[in-house]
């Protein structure tokens, strides 16, 4: 059976909840970082999908995906930044430990 | 069943399995390289829907830099051999239970979709006499995508001196 856009798109959902899943257990910042990446790579796919399967000689799909990997190596950066900056201010990576604003 | 489909259906089980231990293995150190395993699988996936030059990027930008800033983070943070302590907080099986219910409902959603009623766009091509998928990018990228291109880049370059002035010592 050739891959259609409901295999893509239901192994994009899939790799989006596991991404999910991670972010919402993950007690390590960096861990937290890397489910995301994950969850936006998801997205990426379906983009790329439907470009490819729907519209092969449009690229709207792929421009978009190339500016998601451009923000999201942006968010990477800003994010390791902070959690090498949490770490030096509380000793630990744990998200449960940056709690300075909980009431 | 042909190459390319056999392909896309081992590289698919494939990624599952290297995302789902990305999200629970112990070691972050692992997880790491499982995150970098997941992001070249998708690459093949990209080349199985004729995006080359996605594909490049995506190796390049993520397996070659985003993986590389991820294995500092780690290695400048977690105590490495600190196994001991359960890398999950309590909301595991909540947590699990929601993402498999999204992924049911998603699913569900999209095979009672009607996607033969979407059929393929037969337009013509979006840039004019550009041989190949690199060319076409690179010629759109600085003519229909410039203001986006260069927006981009600004935002890039203000996350760069953003991250040196998060991360840099306090001059005390």
């Amino acid at each position: 059976m050739t891959p259609g856009i409901p295999q893509y798109l239901i192994l994009s959902a899939a790799l989006f909840c596991i991404g999910l899943f991670g972010v919402l257990t993950r007690r390590n910042a960096v861990g937290v970082l890397m489910s995301l990446e994950l969850m936006l790579n998801a997205v990426n796919l379906n983009l790329v999908a439907f470009n490819g399967l729907l519209h092969p000689a449009a690229l709207s799909g792929q421009m978009l995906t190339l500016f998601t990997i451009t923000i999201a190596a942006a968010e990477a950066t800003v994010g390791l930044a902070l959690v090498v900056s949490l770490f030096r201010a509380r000793r630990s990576v744990r998200v449960e430990d940056a709690d300075l604003l909980k009431g | 069943m042909t190459l390319p489909a056999a392909l896309f259906y081992v590289t698919a089980a494939l990624m599952l399995f290297t995302a789902l231990r990305t999200v629970t293995a112990t070691h972050i150190f692992r997880a790491a390289l499982y995150l970098a395993a997941t992001l070249a699988l998708m690459a093949v996936q990209y080349l199985l829907l004729k995006a080359e030059f996605v594909a490049v990027v995506q190796l390049l930008v993520y397996v070659g830099a985003v993986i590389i800033l991820i294995i500092f983070a780690v290695m400048l943070t977690a105590q490495l051999g600190d196994e001991r302590v359960s890398q999950t907080n309590r909301l595991a099986l909540p947590a699990a239970l929601g993402c498999g219910l999204a992924f049911i409902g998603l699913s569900k959603a999209l095979l009672a979709t009607d996607w033969s009623a979407v059929t393929p766009a037969q337009a013509q091509p979006a840039i004019q006499g550009a041989s190949g998928n690199l060319q076409a990018i690179g010629l759109s990228l600085l003519s229909d995508y410039i203001y986006p291109f260069e927006l981009v880049g600004l935002i890039l370059f203000t996350a760069l001196i953003g991250a040196v002035l998060i991360a840099r010592k306090d001059p005390e």
